[in-house]
């Protein structure tokens, strides 16, 4: 089966004849090497380093393939003689981003001497650090820190104050903070490190009262930041009013997702104050209604990206998308409670590149006309969206020959039969004007989601064929090995499976995704309950590129079977 | 159809097609450079190739003589290795030593088709395997201390894909 051409001990092919020749690996110069390494991937690399003196140096000394590794310390306790300083204190190689998770971080000045001043990003995840420690280790990284992301971190603040700060992080542009609580001290010290930030990501995080300080550390960066999020936050007008009237503060992309308590108004203000906003989420705000989106729009004529839900609209494009004429990416959730039938087919748009409609019904004959105007969409997500006409899906593909990523999932209304071209030729098409490419035309498809398409079955997967497939989703599919057989046949670059709660799928079918899928990375059976130890033989037998598994709620694999799956080299993230 | 002379380390001579020929951009360069004319009996001596490596070259720029002018890649990604084709798999059946002598032939007459192609083959056979592995293919020497090695395998164990 393997066609990869494996060159020991073959004979020379061919007509030529060759006197046996000496010439090894080692004879080829180091750009060739170098060429040679850059095909490979960080499994791959790190053997490769770790092969012998002369490809160490390679690897090391070559920035774009060390920029492919991430150091990644779990579990540990990093402080002063502890395992990591010894070894990393030591190392040759520069890291350019690091990732600390789980960690208790203690002084340990010698490691960050070592690796902070290449260090571009770094992140603490779930860290246990004091607020000295954290000024010590970002003020080794000042030279050329860009991104900083901190998760869940338990800080002590009083510290912070007290801190003498002798340095700036001058190259760092986007900070990121993540389900923590921001005490102002921790604000107060990012606004005297951090001149020139571009993007403050605040996610699942809150701060002290309404968020003076944070207001306080925008405005001393108005010179420089262009995008602010601050989703599932208690933000509320006011913070957005005050960040909205700082002068030359020229925001361009704004996400608040689920922040509750702002209301349309807040955003009609903000929209006014800060009219360079191209970016702007709105997803789970609110319902937005139809003089809003007028408002909103008649503001912000340059929109490129759009995410909200709607309500209460009879005509979308009237109202709202006729005024977007360069947007790029347009998501509309829940759009449950539109006003009949969502027609998009007036818009016309060739800069369109993504869209995503959830919970929608599609009027008959709006879809295929709305893609002939769209052409160029390259990822389109409808969302558990139901059809007067599926047909008029079938269609739409025939305008859509860029497509890449496409997800339906939860589309009760496909079956079979969408997937299947001979069937569906034999159908007459009410446009005889449209030339008619059905999906499986879709050349350039790299990612597909048919999850809970609860009517799809093996006929589905036997019609599947797209030589470019990476990833594909069949949650909850009454697939058999019979379907994953003709699947990895057709779609062999597959690199992400994933078939969790799967009922149906068995050891062979697992044996026919780990044996026949050279470059899989990542492999869910979740709920695949009739999976037995005979799938672990099979993955830790076959797969060579695996980083993540997750065979939770499998109940017929053993303990023994778990504890093998825990001695695969590659897998990163296991989870059983 | 205009042809020059191609001449071996070996002293053997290839009466080659020009447009064949010219999908060396060193050969290219060093007839434009040299302006030797078509109808020229000269004899383009390649000191760096034997005649048993370049009757594979040409073979294998006969085949590929109409491709078109690959683009550039960006650098930062990983490449694709998969995409060889079934008869350069073909082509490139062979003993370890002729595939690097191709790959130095392919360096130095600069064909970055066949260069790209051998390359592929070479990571390939590097994929999957354990270090020791590797240095069993490649019959490499572990030239490391104990101490070296450790360091780096722990350095190796703390690494993960971006």
């Amino acid at each position: 089966m393997d066609e990869s051409p494996s060159v020991e001990s073959v004979p020379t092919g061919g007509t030529t004849t060759t006197t046996p020749s000496t010439t090894t690996i080692q004879s080829l110069p180091t750009e060739v090497l170098t060429a040679i390494f850059h095909h490979l991937r960080v499994p791959d690399l790190a053997s490769v380093r770790q092969t012998c003196r002369h490809w160490y140096e390679i690897v090391i000394s070559n920035r774009t393939l060390m920029s492919r590794f991430v150091l990644s310390l779990r579990n540990f306790r990093i402080e002063d003689g502890c395992e990591q300083c010894r070894v990393l204190g030591g190392t040759r190689s520069t890291f350019e981003k690091v990732c600390l998770k789980t960690c208790t971080v203690a002084p340990a000045p010698v490691l960050w001497r070592t690796i902070g001043t290449q260090l571009a990003e770094l992140s603490l995840s779930d860290c246990t650090i004091n607020g000295q420690t954290l000024v010590g280790v970002l003020r080794c990284t000042r030279d050329n820190l860009r991104s900083l992301t901190i998760k869940s971190i338990k800080l002590d603040d009083h510290l912070i104050y007290d801190t003498p700060i002798d340095f700036r992080l001058e190259r760092l542009h986007t900070l990121t903070i993540r389900s923590s609580f921001v005490y102002d001290a921790l604000f107060h010290l990012f606004k005297r490190i951090c001149p020139n930030l571009k993007a403050i990501k605040l996610t699942f995080s809150s701060y002290e009262r309404w968020g003076e300080e944070l207001v306080s550390f925008v405005a001393t960066l108005r010179a420089t930041l262009e995008a602010i999020t601050l989703s599932y936050t208690k933000a509320t007008g006011v913070i957005l009013q005050q960040i909205g009237r700082i002068e030359q503060l020229r925001l361009r992309k704004v996400s608040l997702k689920s922040c509750f308590a702002i209301k349309e108004n807040d955003i009609l203000l903000l929209a006014r104050l800060q009219p360079t906003i191209v970016h702007l989420n709105l997803e789970n705000l609110f319902s937005a209604s139809e003089q809003f989106l007028q408002a909103l729009s008649a503001f912000l004529p340059q929109m490129k990206r759009i995410k909200l839900r709607v309500a209460r609209i009879t005509n979308l494009h009237r109202s709202f998308l006729a005024n977007m004429p360069q947007l790029n990416y347009l998501k509309i959730t829940d759009a449950t409670q539109l006003k009949g039938n969502l027609d998009l087919s007036a818009y016309e748009n060739p800069a369109l590149e993504k869209l995503f409609v959830s919970a929608a019904m599609f009027s008959r004959n709006t879809l295929p006309r709305f893609f002939e105007r769209c052409p160029n969409i390259r990822s389109l997500t409808l969302y558990q969206c139901t059809y007067e006409n599926i047909h008029d899906l079938q269609l739409a593909f025939s305008h859509l020959k860029g497509l890449e990523y496409l997800n339906l999932q939860r589309t009760i209304d496909i079956g079979d039969s969408f997937f299947n071209r001979d069937v569906f030729d034999t159908i007459v098409m009410p446009f005889e004007r449209i030339r008619f490419y059905p999906i499986a035309n879709l050349r350039k498809l790299c990612y597909l989601n048919l999850s809970h398409c609860r009517d799809l079955s093996d006929q589905a997967l036997m019609a599947l064929q797209f030589p470019l497939l990476k990833k594909i989703d069949l949650r909850g599919l009454h697939v058999t090995e019979a379907g994953i057989a003709s699947l990895v046949r057709d779609c062999p670059h597959l690199e992400y499976v994933l078939v969790d709660a799967c009922k149906r799928i068995c050891d062979q079918a697992v044996l026919y995704l780990c044996r026949d899928l050279h470059s899989l990375r990542l492999l869910n059976l979740e709920s695949c309950k009739a999976i037995t130890d005979q799938s672990v033989e099979h993955i830790v037998r076959h797969c060579r590129s695996l980083v993540w598994l997750n065979a939770l709620n499998c109940p017929q694999l053993s303990e023994e079977g778990k504890a093998r799956l825990r001695t695969v080299r590659t897998i990163r993230s296991l989870h059983v | 159809m205009p042809t020059i002379k191609l001449q071996s380390s070996d002293g053997e001579i290839f009466d080659t097609d020009v447009q064949i020929a010219k999908c060396s951009g060193t050969i290219k360069t060093m007839l434009e450079d040299l302006g030797m004319d078509e109808g020229d009996d000269e004899v383009v001596p390649l000191p760096n190739v034997n005649s048993a490596i370049l009757r594979k070259v040409l073979q294998w720029a006969t085949f590929h003589k109409d491709d078109p002018i690959p683009v550039e890649d960006d650098d930062s990604k990983e490449k694709r290795t998969d995409d060889i084709s079934s008869w350069d798999a073909d082509f490139l059946k062979v003993d370890q030593g002729t595939l690097f002598e191709l790959i130095l032939a392919a360096n130095y007459l600069d064909i970055k088709g066949l260069l790209d192609v051998t390359c592929k083959t070479v990571a390939n056979m590097i994929k999957g395997k354990t270090p020791e592995e590797i240095r069993k293919t490649f019959n490499i020497k572990n030239d490391f201390t104990p101490a070296e090695e450790e360091q780096v395998r722990k350095e190796n164990e703390w690494c993960e894909e971006k």
